[in-house]
């Protein structure tokens, strides 16, 4: 009979102890919600490039209507790196077609590429 | 502002399609860039200027809804005969000038000279040749770039549609050649159809009118 009063005891103090330890982790987690949001009311989104309040969220948008934003999507991933600017010339004069192509138009046009 | 044929002289930061702006400086990527990056990479860049046509919609640059600004890369007509001629062929050949001049060549559109200051040497605009710029970058130059020439309509919707072709004729058939039937001619008169509806100002010119180097005999 003390046996089992005594287990039971430390039962009821092993749920109490459980409850501080729920709630000491629910706390923590406010804490970091409230500092999140502290950080954002300080440094808010970046803003279109109008300088304008984000515009509404991909959910708010109506098909076929015309926003006044620019849409704010973030890159995938941002890498920060260094470089080194080694050379600032002109950009050499060559059109942008491969040859395939050239070899294509010269069909299109029967233009003879072989004569010299 | 004055006004001269083709173009308008402008100043200042706004941005317009159709827009000219010299010797603008980018960034371009070493072809030795490391994929994936490593946490320190040794990235090297090299600047190189180029000569730029704005390609984005005027009222998407107008009403700041476009945070990049897409370009296209126009090169003096009688550099791209001095750099690639002596290779090339197709370049050199009567057909390919006449096809081009008539707007047949749907990669590349062709811009008439300009002889009074800021002056424009006969111009080709590369349509494969594209870049995209943040528009504070290019706003900056633009104000920096003074006087700088401006494309005035109709030629500015005639780029645009030129543009717009080559957009729509690509086709994926390997060997088959991309060139649009239609051509030049079908968007002049696309071109009279909107300035009927008093969307655009002004008649298409023709090449034909002028001494177009391009239609010289011989190179």
């Amino acid at each position: 009979m003390g046996r089992n009063r005594l287990l039971t005891a430390r039962a009821a103090e092993s749920e109490a102890a459980m409850t501080v330890a729920q709630l000491e982790d629910r706390v923590l987690a406010l804490e970091k919600a409230v500092a999140r949001l502290e950080e954002k009311v300080a440094r808010p989104e970046a803003p279109s490039s109008n300088g304008a309040a984000p515009g509404p969220t991909e959910d708010e948008i109506i098909d076929g209507v015309e926003y006044d934003f620019v849409p704010n999507v973030p890159p995938l991933a941002v890498v920060e790196v260094r470089a080194r600017i080694v050379a600032v010339e002109q950009a050499p004069v060559r059109l942008s077609l491969s040859d395939a192509e050239w070899q294509s138009m010269a069909a299109m046009l029967e233009i003879d590429t072989d004569v010299p | 502002m004055s006004h001269d044929g083709w173009y308008e002289v402008v100043e200042g930061p706004d941005l317009l399609q159709g827009d000219l702006l010299d010797a603008c400086p980018l960034p371009r990527f070493s072809v030795e860039l490391p994929c994936p990056l490593g946490a320190d990479p040794d990235l090297r860049l090299r600047v190189e200027t180029f000569h730029l046509v704005v390609m984005s919609q005027s009222c998407d640059l107008v009403n700041d809804k476009v945070a990049e600004v897409l370009l296209a890369r126009r090169m003096a007509w009688s550099e791209v005969v001095r750099a690639e001629g002596g290779h090339n062929p197709v370049l050199r050949s009567a057909k390919f000038r006449k096809a081009l001049v008539d707007g047949n060549i749907p990669s590349m559109a062709l811009l008439h000279k300009r002889d009074t200051a800021p002056g424009l040497p006969w111009s080709l605009v590369d349509f494969h040749a594209l870049f995209t710029v943040p528009k504070s970058y290019l706003s900056r130059f633009a104000a920096a770039n003074r006087p700088r020439l401006r494309l005035r309509s109709p030629y500015r919707e005639h780029l645009a549609q030129a543009f717009a072709r080559l957009c729509h004729s690509r086709r994926p058939a390997a060997g088959r050649p991309c060139l649009r039937e239609r051509g030049r001619r079908g968007a002049v008169r696309a071109l009279r159809r909107e300035r009927k509806r008093g969307r655009v100002k002004g008649d298409v010119h023709d090449f034909r009118n002028d001494e177009c180097p391009l239609l010289s005999a011989r190179l």
